[in-house]
């Protein structure tokens, strides 16, 4: 079965927890709000153990996927909201650029600039903290179920997926999201290998 | 004097919107052109020459550039404004917007960091 030993899980940890505070910094500055983040938690899961997810499984999201290719191998990235905040966010986003009433019209591109700033905020510092070229696509946007997302991303019933979830949560909000990665497993072995050399 | 002309070239619409009006909240009386990629900002050229302030998203969708359409800018419109704008300042992108002459803004974009560079 496939598993990470404890230095390779806290070499992983310490990266993400490192960029996430990064994408945070620029996360408050687009929202003009403090975001909270925990201790990323990373979890090696199937996709049918990912459904299943507390808070998550039968509910409506919306998430910005970063699709990457480079040393790293292959992967997404996604950062998502349950449907009900996603509006919230945008309107804190927007502020008075647009009339509120509007602000719906804007979602999914204003999720979109936001996927596309935190996102490859992460990916780049995981990128130059690990050496590694990685190339990002076009970020894309999902509304719907959950469970679509994840059978629609990757359909794979095996135990080489990989997610990093990390919560976040806006101060004084009711509002929370995830950020989560979905790699191959030799891919986030090889990372975390990578990075423990790197501390060395 | 004549009005003064902002063209915004970026392929996000929100982006375009927010700029927009932090322009305009400065500067009231400027007109704001906005194009959505660096083939939509060379037509509108054509017929507008006289641009005051360029701001250029790194990555758009189509051949360009925001650095490659800054480059071409340069030679022709030598005193007017450039301002890139990316999400992922990379030492490559840096050193081609200094060689070039032209500022660069990280997003997220922020009122104070294009104002910064109106004035």
């Amino acid at each position: 079965m496939n598993f990470l030993t404890e230095i390779e899980r806290d070499s992983l940890c310490e990266l993400f927890n490192i960029s996430l505070g990064g994408a945070a910094k620029l996360m408050s500055e687009m929202i003009s709000d403090e975001i909270l983040l925990t201790v990323p938690s990373l979890k090696l899961i199937t996709t049918e153990e990912a459904k299943n997810i507390e808070y998550l499984a039968d509910q409506d999201v919306c998430t910005i996927e970063q699709k990457f290719i480079g040393g790293i191998g292959e992967g997404s990235a996604f950062l998502l909201f349950h449907k009900s905040a996603s509006l919230e966010i945008v309107k804190m986003m927007m502020k008075d650029y647009v009339a509120l009433n509007e602000v719906s019209q804007f979602e999914k591109d204003a999720l979109s600039e936001i996927g596309n700033i935190i996102l490859n905020a992460i990916l780049s510092n995981l990128a130059k903290m690990s050496d590694y070229k990685i190339e990002t696509h076009i970020p894309e946007f999902f509304a719907g179920k959950y469970e679509e997302l994840l059978l629609r991303r990757s359909p794979k019933k095996d135990n080489s997926i990989l997610l990093v979830f990390i919560d976040y949560k806006l101060s004084g909000k009711d509002i929370k999201g995830y950020i989560f990665f979905i790699l191959n497993f030799d891919s986030i072995k090889n990372l975390s290998r990578v990075l423990i050399e790197k501390l060395k | 004097m004549s009005q003064k002309k902002a063209l915004i070239v970026d392929d996000s619409t929100v982006t375009r919107l927010m700029i927009r009006k932090i322009i305009l909240d400065k500067y009231p009386d400027w007109e704001i052109l906005e194009a959505s990629s660096a083939d939509d900002a060379k037509s509108l050229l054509t017929d507008h020459q006289d641009i005051d302030f360029f701001t250029l998203d790194q990555n758009m969708p189509g051949a360009l550039s925001g650095l490659d359409l800054a480059e071409d800018l340069k030679k022709n419109y030598k005193n007017t404004k450039v301002v890139l704008i990316t999400a992922n300042i990379q030492d490559a992108i840096k050193n081609r917007a200094k060689l070039i002459g032209i500022d660069f803004v990280e997003k997220p974009v922020t009122a104070e960091k294009i104002i910064s560079h109106l004035d």
